[in-house]
């Protein structure tokens, strides 16, 4: 394994354990304010300081974490199995189902992804509670995310198809199902394994992208997005560098999904 | 034709049936009585049946009218004709600049084959790519760069990254090793062997680049403060504007695929010449 794939690897799951014990490691709830010590610089009680409610900002970050990494790779995988089943089916089957999964997989395409996410989650309820924003925001993620990969799946499989291996097993009388299932789908792990490592960290980056525009993750939960509308003051920065910290992490984070894809993988 | 007007359609029926949709803050008002109120929703009943509201608007968009902006309350031709004249003007030296500094960075990194260079260009575009579109509009609004900058450094790493992937492809076929092999320099290989073998990749990737540009256009314009079609499409959407949402998808759709066309139009003279 390459050096990078290690630290990125090392990285990725250091953070997702930190993240993950955010309830042990943080030293106070996401949604505490401690009112008496609003926009107060790092100390021993805050490591990174407080938001301007008072609110310990390392905590946040800690629980942010727990939200981006763990519903980024949900969602990812939702966009992967959407991906792998409509591209299987549509690889496999050919002549007119393949051309009305290739027809929505193109009108898809036709839109700029972030237009078609903001005006979907658009007409959704804007106000509603955290949960339900943070589940909303990862769900439309994920099923708006299988386009791009069901292209590639749809490749891969139309790829096996016709090799010689699934003309012997169709020619010895294996049934669609059972082609589908024992050849072909183990030869598209590597494809899917890539689409999924694709997916996370443009999702994260999304959620991002979608929460600083006030349409992802609704206050108090935290997200690293939500984290980032912070960065909205920028003036005070050169003077607070800590507040950088969710954008460091975030980039570390991308990064190091970005880092798991070997050469082949991104060149495909 | 079909995917635009399926994707105008699938947008219509998204926003009709999205909650609180035909919902009128002005019937708040006390002062208004029930005639006033009636007349509100009156105003709003031609867009409460979809397949009336489709019907009318493909009418009316074959008359050249594209009709009024529930939140702008102005007729939706002028509004984006203004915006996009504001967004042209980003995107006509942002597209170009992005392009310039993608082709020439691949280039000089793909032909040199320097190690430190090309793991040099590899962070600054790992970095450029993990940071998220809407913090790099933050930095170009408060640093006045503005959305031209901010759509170059947005477009830049993504555009790199295939860009270099696809001259990598090229320098690995087999008639330019052997070119390589009998000992070409580097710039005359690049000319006349890597160059036109990518070339009908790159121009699918530069229609690509459009719709991408659109897509930056969002959280750049509206961060950026810049009244252009980014700005409006977000406005649209949150003021759930149903004749100017599937105005813009409509005119998206048919940017994207008149870029695509043209891409494919341009690949249909290269390829020939390039092999």
């Amino acid at each position: 394994m390459r050096v990078d794939r290690k630290i990125a690897w090392f990285v990725i799951l250091g953070l997702v354990t930190v993240c993950l014990c955010a309830q042990i490691v943080a030293p106070a709830n996401y949604a505490k304010q401690f009112r008496e010590a609003p926009n107060s610089a790092p100390s021993k009680h805050f490591l990174l300081g407080t938001d301007d409610l008072g609110r310990d900002r390392f905590s946040r970050l800690l629980y942010g974490g727990r939200v981006s990494l763990l519903l980024a790779p949900a969602a990812a995988l939702l966009s992967t199995c959407l991906a792998a089943g409509l591209g299987t089916v549509a690889g496999y089957s050919g002549g007119i189902v393949a051309r009305i999964i290739m027809g929505a997989v193109d009108l898809f395409l036709s839109l700029p992804w972030f237009f078609l996410l903001i005006t979907v989650r658009a007409t959704l309820p804007l106000d509603v509670s955290p949960m339900t924003s943070v589940t909303v925001t990862f769900a439309l993620l994920g099923f708006l995310g299988w386009a791009a990969s069901a292209r590639v799946v749809y490749a891969g499989v139309k790829a096996l198809r016709t090799s010689d291996f699934i003309t012997t097993a169709r020619s010895c009388g294996c049934i669609p199902w059972r082609t589908l299932a024992v050849h072909i789908m183990p030869n598209l792990k590597p494809i899917l394994w890539a689409q999924f490592l694709v997916s996370i960290p443009a999702f994260i980056l999304a959620e991002a992208n979608l929460t600083m525009l006030g349409l992802g993750v609704a206050e108090p939960l935290p997200s690293w997005g939500s984290l980032l509308r912070e960065l909205e003051n920028y003036d005070n920065l050169s003077s607070q560098p800590w507040r950088l910290a969710p954008l460091v992490l975030l980039m570390l984070v991308v990064w190091g999904f970005q880092a798991l894809l070997s050469h082949d993988e991104v060149m495909a | 034709m079909l995917i635009v007007l399926v994707g105008g359609i699938l947008c219509a029926t998204l926003v009709r049936f999205s909650p609180g949709f035909g919902i009128d803050e002005r019937e708040l008002d006390s002062r208004l009585n029930s005639a006033s109120i009636a007349a509100i929703r009156d105003s709003h009943s031609s867009n409460l049946s979809l397949p009336k509201f489709y019907a009318k608007y493909l009418r009316d968009m074959l008359r050249g009218q594209l009709g009024m902006s529930e939140t702008f309350q102005r007729p939706i031709s002028e509004l984006m004709r203004e915006r996009s004249n504001v967004s042209l003007r980003s995107l006509a030296w942002a597209l170009p600049g992005a392009w310039i500094l993608v082709l020439s960075g691949t280039i000089l990194i793909t032909g040199i084959r320097n190690r430190s260079l090309d793991v040099f260009s590899s962070i600054v575009v790992g970095g450029l790519m993990a940071t998220p579109g809407a913090i790099v509009a933050l930095w170009a609004a408060s640093t006045g760069r503005g959305s031209g900058i901010a759509l170059i450094l947005i477009l830049v790493p993504t555009l790199y990254r295939y860009t270099r992937n696809i001259l990598e492809r090229s320098f690995r076929k087999m008639h330019v090793m052997a070119a390589r092999a009998r000992g070409i320099g580097t710039l005359p290989l690049l000319v006349w062997h890597v160059l036109p073998a990518a070339a009908p990749q790159v121009i699918g990737l530069v229609a690509v680049s459009i719709s991408m540009a659109f897509g930056a256009l969002i959280p750049v314009e509206f961060i950026c403060d810049s009244p252009g079609i980014g700005q409006l499409a977000l406005q649209a959407a949150l003021g759930r504007d149903l004749p100017l949402l599937v105005t813009l998808t409509m005119v998206v759709t048919i940017v994207t695929f008149l870029a695509n066309a043209a891409a494919d139009a341009v690949n249909d003279v290269m390829t020939p010449l390039s092999a």
